[in-house]
């Protein structure tokens, strides 16, 4: 069996494994908390791992039901069993990227339940000591956002992570990247602007509302609904990173002078 | 007479309304006027009583707010976000 300690934004994560290729890909992918240091982090989430479960990703369609007070999350290449407060997980996967999948899909939940923030389809990037997030619809641009953006600190290039509270939304170093990596030494920054992205021959930074942000970010939230007390957790959220954060549509050419239409 | 569906969370921001069925996890946008009529149906009103708080809000005849709110109403029953009763 292998045990590692690793941090996902504020929270300390127990997992065990049987296989070695999970526990290396984990080791890869997270900051591992050193043995050395696990005396008082409390793991606020426990995790079984196991490979060999189904058949490679067909379809994102995600069935949630629960049996005996259990949790079931069932896709074609994962299966997650989960305690109804998503502490105590076990996940079945079949390879690297079911693995990836089904971790988001419970740290996302998990979050949700806990209030503690959202988990953005985007990319996030730290200027001037401030974090700026990039969403759109696929192919818009987040991860060339982040690219264009170097050397400046990319946060996120997939899925943001925030914390969000009643008087601070914060960014955190994701480890949910599809095109980057980190070392998992960047600051969390406070989250100054959310940028809604269109490729255009044009650079134009326009101000929206904020009923039109909660309804143009609600689908790009890691969330699958399954149960309408946690759904309105992500709108309660979601309504407020909107009032503290302004929006705005960012038309952007592929190069990086959108940043003067920012700072 | 209508009643707001099951599974409705509605707020408001500056003045615009997002309405999200919490159960199918639709979401819809409703401009200012279009939240005042919705925000009004949740808390009760009829269609008299309507009527009559959007003559008052908007300064517009009984005949014109009567003809709005029933245009708009069918387009929020049919949208899922309110019902008929009786």
């Amino acid at each position: 069996m292998h045990i590692s300690k690793i941090q996902i934004g504020d929270h300390y994560v127990l997992v065990n494994t049987d296989d070695l290729s999970v526990h290396s890909w984990i080791h890869d992918q997270f900051k591992v908390i050193p043995r050395e240091q696990w005396d008082g982090n409390t793991p606020d989430l426990y995790m079984n791992i196991r490979k060999g479960y189904g058949v490679p990703l067909e379809d994102y369609h995600v069935d949630i039901s629960q049996q005996d007070g259990v949790l079931i999350y069932a896709r074609d290449d994962f299966m997650i069993r989960s305690l109804p407060d998503y502490r105590q997980v076990e996940l079945q996967v079949h390879d690297d990227l079911a693995l990836k999948h089904a971790l988001m899909t419970i740290y996302s939940a998990f979050i949700v339940h806990s209030g503690w923030g959202l988990l953005i389809h985007s990319s996030c990037v730290v200027n001037g000591n401030k974090a700026y997030l990039f969403a759109g619809p696929s192919g818009a641009g987040k991860s060339t956002v982040a690219m264009l953006s170097r050397p400046r600190e990319v946060l996120s290039d997939e899925a943001t992570l925030i914390k969000i509270e009643p008087d601070r939304v914060v960014a955190y170093d994701s480890p949910f990247r599809s095109d980057s990596t980190t070392n998992y030494e960047k600051e969390s920054r406070p989250l100054a602007a959310i940028h809604l992205l269109e490729q255009s021959p044009q650079i134009e930074r326009s101000r929206i509302s904020q009923a039109e942000t909660v309804f143009r970010l609600m689908d790009k939230i890691f969330y699958w609904a399954h149960d309408p007390a946690e759904t309105r957790k992500v709108l309660g959220m979601c309504r407020t990173l909107t009032l503290q954060v302004a929006a705005y549509n960012l038309k952007f050419q592929k190069n990086d002078l959108f940043w003067e239409r920012i700072s | 007479m209508w009643k707001c569906a099951e599974h409705m969370e509605a707020v408001e921001m500056e003045g615009e309304w997002v309405v999200l069925d919490s159960e199918k996890y639709l979401i819809t946008k409703l401009n200012e006027v279009g939240g005042w009529i919705y925000s009004r149906i949740q808390a009760g009103d009829t269609l008299e009583t309507l009527v009559q708080a959007m003559c008052g809000e908007y300064g517009i005849s009984e005949e014109q707010a009567k003809n709005d709110i029933l245009v708009f109403a069918d387009q929020l029953v049919q949208c899922g976000l309110i019902e008929n009763v009786a």
